[in-house]
């Protein structure tokens, strides 16, 4: 598949414009940022002291990074098992022929055009005590008496980002999994049927091993945003009541920018970075290492 | 059998997928049609008071809505800022077309190298460049900052242009990479057996026959960008540059516009790049289902 070159240089060239954006938009930004971590350093006065770990010692171990991390962890959680449920439901759902089929395939598309922040301010909306689309309809339905104040108790709060964030995520699962699920031809399915297969064991003998590899890789990606989201949950709840909805990364943009402690704000991302690179070689791990080949690659 | 209760439960299905998706917009659509007053009132009347265009009117011409004069409507309920939105939108989509160009070209560029080329420091670089997505980009966010000061290119298009496309070219590089070697090797060969150098069979034979993939990580550049948020924050300081996605949060926190004024800057920034992800979807679909029923 890969030969030899008249032009040895001509990879180099290739990949230099993105490779030498990219690494000079995260090496060094990242260098420094790592060095800044290793410091204490003060914005007003011009003074740097190496201090080890200790930023990360006080970050680790301070009250909001415990809460915050809880809640992130609660909510990878809550959030990528029904992303990837939802998704594959919805994608078996798309695959099938029904009347609407081609308004509803490119309608799922949606929540994902939106900017992250407008998503928080819509559902913050939807969600209102006050004059919330949600309880006007509950009202008007006769469900309720009295609105709800879904975005004010802690639980509802959660409950709240949560189903934001997933209607957020789900378009960009949906893709992944239908391009796995084309691929499976029609016929084997009329087969099972001639020999008498139910749907649900179909779908376990013949959909479930084609879209496997997708599925983590779904898991995969849902867990590292789900560790790196703060937009959806932020422009919704501004991480309340109290303390309910915030995350691990916006803990970061607030110590840094609010409190102008650069050197936790570095030490803090630094960890979940770290986090980030367990958590993908955790789900690797976890998988039987046949899912990940296919077709006879390595 | 015509009404068999699978394809009842398909249709049902696909009626509530259809709701629960573009449900919220849809209210936020017929929530921008409404007056300010209905909206609030409580018990609930949406419907009470009819609908209005006062507040799109307003958005693109700046003539003030008549209800303004209304008893009961808050009087400030009308901002300046809401005609920022036009000048908003022109700045998201130069600077989202920007970073799509730079994706095709370095990416696909890039693509060619990793799915056909042979060369030291070929899986190392590759990592490399999916494990830049690792690092949270709050942490970044002052190195960057003062990059960009330094090479005085705050305020500007170029600037985000190049963050963006330092943002989404590991994800479009790997669509193409992976597409680019589904590609039979034979077409490749032929051609450089009838005389054509590296580059030739580049651009006649691999670049036409993955276009699907091109048009996917083009859209997925795109939608990246258009939709980022908090490096525009960073970098832009005055209406130049300003990204539709940082007028609306601005906006939102505004007390002096109105929940229906908000709902309709909604619905204005999001239409282009709904119609713009709904006419190249079926034409990715097509292309990616071809595709993969090929390989």
């Amino acid at each position: 598949m890969l030969r030899k070159l008249k032009k040895p240089q001509l990879p180099y060239l290739l990949i230099g414009p993105a490779l030498g954006l990219i690494l000079f938009f995260t090496l060094y930004p990242f260098g420094h940022a790592f060095y800044t971590s290793l410091h204490r350093s003060n914005p007003l006065l011009p003074m740097k002291n190496f201090v080890g770990f200790d930023n990360y010692g006080s970050v680790l171990t301070s009250y909001y990074f415990v809460k915050s991390s809880l809640n992130t962890l609660l909510f990878i959680a809550a959030t990528v098992p029904i992303i990837a449920v939802l998704a594959i439901a919805i994608a078996i759902l798309l695959n099938e022929e029904f009347v609407g089929r081609s308004i509803l395939r490119p309608a799922v598309l949606i929540p994902w055009t939106i900017p992250a922040a407008i998503t928080g301010i819509i559902w913050q909306w939807i969600f209102n005590d006050s004059y919330g689309a949600l309880n006007v309809m509950l009202y008007k339905l006769g469900l309720i008496e009295n609105y709800i104040p879904w975005l004010q108790t802690a639980q509802t709060a959660k409950l709240g980002v949560v189903v934001a964030y997933v209607w957020a995520q789900l378009p960009f699962a949906i893709i992944l999994i239908m391009v796995a699920l084309v691929a499976i031809p029609k016929e084997i399915y009329d087969a099972a049927m001639v020999d008498g297969a139910n749907p649900l064991q179909c779908f376990k003998y013949i959909t479930w091993p084609h879209i496997r590899t997708m599925t983590v890789v779904v898991l995969i990606y849902e867990s590292l945003a789900g560790l790196a989201s703060y937009d959806v949950p932020y422009s919704m709840t501004g991480g309340g009541p109290g303390t309910a909805t915030s995350m691990t990364s916006y803990y970061i943009w607030s110590e840094s920018f609010d409190r102008l402690n650069f050197d936790h704000g570095a030490a803090l991302a630094a960890v979940i970075a770290g986090v980030s690179l367990v958590l993908i070689f955790g789900i690797l791990k976890a998988i039987p290492s046949d899912v990940m080949l296919e077709k006879g690659e390595t | 059998m015509r009404f068999s209760r699978k394809k009842l439960i398909v249709h049902v299905s696909a009626i509530l997928v259809f709701l629960v998706i573009v449900g919220p917009l849809i209210l936020v659509l017929i929530g921008s049609t409404l007056p300010e007053t209905a909206l609030l009132k409580f018990p609930p009347d949406w419907f009470g008071q009819g609908f209005t265009q006062s507040n799109y009117r307003y958005i693109f011409t700046g003539e003030i809505p008549q209800k303004i004069k209304e008893k009961g409507t808050s009087r400030s309920m009308i901002s300046q800022e809401a005609l920022m939105i036009p000048r908003g939108l022109l700045n998201s989509f130069a600077i989202a077309m920007g970073t799509m160009l730079v994706n095709l070209l370095f990416g696909s560029l890039a693509a060619f190298a990793y799915a056909r080329l042979r060369f030291k420091g070929r899986i190392t670089s590759f990592m490399l460049v999916l494990l830049s997505r690792l690092i949270p980009a709050i942490a970044l966010a002052i190195p960057y900052y003062l990059i960009i000061q330094t090479l005085g290119l705050l305020d500007t298009f170029w600037a985000l242009i190049m963050i963006h496309s330092v943002l989404t070219l590991p994800f479009t590089i790997l669509i193409m990479t992976i597409y680019f070697r589904g590609i039979p090797l034979e077409l490749e060969d032929q051609a450089e057996v009838d005389g054509c150098s590296k580059f030739q069979v580049f651009t006649r034979i691999v670049i036409p026959l993955s276009f699907p993939s091109l048009v996917a990580a083009a859209l997925f550049a795109f939608m990246l960008s258009y939709t980022e948020f908090l490096f525009g924050l960073l970098i832009s300081s005055t209406i130049h540059t300003k990204p539709i996605s940082l007028i609306l949060a601005s906006l939102a926190v505004n007390p002096d516009v109105s929940m229906s004024l908000l709902n309709s800057s909604i619905i204005i920034a999001v239409i282009p790049s709904i119609i713009l992800a709904v006419v190249v979807w079926r034409f990715v679909v097509e292309g990616l289902i071809l595709g993969a029923l090929k390989g």
